[in-house]
């Protein structure tokens, strides 16, 4: 899969995804050298500060070692079950495929603290199916954590297209389900469906590219040449 | 303002049709097609690589029939432009005197004649309408001002018979707060259900005309599941085109029910004829709707002005 890297959500969209959401859940992650610097406890930290700002109350935290493993995410979500039940939200802190991992195991609304994007590159093919693809502005606090960017053959950020039929997708029916259709359903389990009427801006792709700052970093790793 | 604009206004029934423009650079059988559309149709839309197979664009198509003084309604797909093409288009479709659009997502291009073709989707159709909602604001969709600021007709597609009933409403919904001013719908064929949806589709105060398409048999019909996906054709409409002694005359008269049906929920009527457009002002006629009281009615419009 294509190197990835984080970047904290800007806050006025954190901060809107967290709306009417007064207690959260906080799970950072230790995986992926502290997911690329800005997990571990690091994290929880900051996000415990940015909370206390946006006026948020933190009912648990926890730090799960690899949060895009499911068997990591439950020992805490068993062990914090009650605190979990009393929140209103999940922000998890972690790249989108550890927020699409937890997004699958509670159902409650996850909103992710982060944005990952990719800065060029690939490291090992460990997954058959791509479930991040590094948008840089990360959807999976409006998608009950299902990323529309790569579960969704055409990359729709409104919906469903005409095609997707019994839940299957246009491209294949026999083969690929629609992205879509399983976001449909996860919202519609947990009374969400009527989010589907707000218009989810169109992409911004400049948000793909690593910053100027990163690239500076890169170079310099690199001996002056940042390979772009 | 165009024809199809003011009809829909003043609660006029209006007929559109769908046409296909040549895959190739020889225009006069898609033209003739045009002008046959004046006898019975308020406006032809034009087709914007229907089923991503590559074709002369909508735009030329539209530019032609109004050449021709064919009211044109530019289907617009975002299947191969990003939002610079698009806006680009919209700005020229209007200097072109092409005010009608109707905003489509667009088919994969994987299904079509190109599968080696990048898919692009940077919009879909909803931030499609916005984005034309937007130019006629006076800016483009990265705030820029606009030297003059386009207006248009702004529709979009729905399906009357869908399996999810009260997520195609949302996305309706969600299409109407972007800009969409009119509906046009896929094929309809189990009037029953489309009546049930149409009760509350009505409620979201937006025209919708209805999509009518003949089916030329079974194997279209079943063909057209898999085409126009999220079609619906039951069973027992499949017997009727199987059993038929004269399909088209059976083709014919299941299109004629439907409209009958259905008649009083809708503005209009869309029809996607595929090559059986000379049925049309049977269809009307059959569904009470004679061409003839729509050019009498069509004079009033122009002679109001
Ligand atoms: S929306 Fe998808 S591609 Fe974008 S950051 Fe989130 S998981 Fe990754
Ligand atoms: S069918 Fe579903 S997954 Fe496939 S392109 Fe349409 S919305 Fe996306």
């Amino acid at each position: 899969m294509p190197l990835m890297f984080t970047r904290p959500k800007p806050l006025d969209e954190l901060s809107a995804l967290l709306e009417e959401r007064p207690s959260v859940f906080v799970l950072g992650c230790n995986g992926c050298e502290n997911c690329f610097g800005n997990g571990g406890v690091e994290g929880l930290y900051r996000y415990q500060q940015t909370l206390a700002e946006l006026g948020r109350t933190v009912v648990a935290e926890a730090l799960i070692d690899l949060a895009c493993e499911a068997t990591h995410d439950r020992l805490w979500l068993d062990r914090l079950a009650p605190e979990l039940a009393r929140a209103d939200a999940v922000l998890v802190v972690a790249c989108g495929v550890g927020v699409q991992v937890v997004a699958g195991l509670v159902d409650k609304p996850v909103v992710p603290a982060l944005d990952t994007f990719s800065p060029g590159g690939r490291v090992g093919q460990a997954w058959a199916f791509e479930s991040c693809a590094e948008c840089g502005e990360c959807l999976l606090g409006l998608t009950a954590g299902i990323c529309p960017v790569t579960a969704c053959a055409k990359g729709l950020r409104n919906g469903p297209c005409g095609g997707s039929v019994d839940g299957r997708c246009e491209v294949n029916p026999e083969l690929l389900s629609c992205g879509w259709a399983r976001i449909v359903e996860r919202l519609r389990a947990s009374g969400r469906l009527d989010s589907l009427k707000a218009l989810i801006p169109a992409a911004d792709h400049s948000r793909r590219r690593p910053s100027e700052e990163l690239l500076t970093a890169i170079a310099a790793l690199r001996g002056g040449e940042s390979g772009r | 303002m165009t024809t199809l604009r003011q009809r829909l206004a003043r609660r006029e029934y209006a007929i559109t049709v769908e046409l296909q423009p040549p895959k190739g650079s020889d225009v006069k059988r898609f033209i003739s097609k045009g002008v046959e559309s004046k006898g019975y149709a308020h406006a032809a839309n034009v087709t914007d690589q229907q089923g991503s197979v590559m074709r002369m664009s909508s735009l030329a198509g539209c530019a032609l029939l109004l050449r021709s003084g064919i009211e044109p309604i530019l289907q617009v797909t975002c299947r191969d432009r990003n939002r610079i093409a698009l806006q680009s288009d919209l700005l020229g479709a209007h200097a072109l005197g092409i005010e009608n659009i109707l905003a489509l997502t667009g088919d994969h291009t994987a299904l079509g004649d190109h599968p080696q073709a990048r898919p692009v989707f940077d919009l879909d159709a909803p931030l499609l309408l916005s984005a034309a909602s937007c130019l006629e604001r006076g800016t483009d969709l990265a705030g820029g001002d606009l030297q003059g600021a386009p207006t248009f007709f702004k529709g979009a597609a729905c399906n009357l018979d869908p399996q999810d009933p009260e997520l195609e409403l949302f996305k309706m919904e969600k299409k109407i707060s972007a800009g969409a001013q009119f509906f046009q719908s896929q094929a309809v064929f189990d009037a029953g259900r489309a009546r049930s949806f149409l009760k509350r589709a009505g409620r979201l105060g937006v025209p919708i005309l209805l999509g009518v398409v003949f089916l030329k048999s079974a194997g279209m019909a079943r063909r057209l599941e898999s085409i126009a996906r999220g079609t619906r054709v039951p069973e027992s409409m499949l017997r009727r085109l199987e059993t038929a002694a004269d399909v088209r005359r059976e083709s014919l008269a299941i299109a004629s029910e439907t409209v009958r049906d259905l008649a009083d929920l809708v503005q209009g009527l869309h029809f996607m004829a595929f090559g059986w457009e000379e049925l049309i002002p049977e269809a009307l006629q059959g569904a009470g709707l004679a061409p003839t009281a729509r050019a009498e009615s069509d004079e009033e419009v122009t002679s109001g002005d």
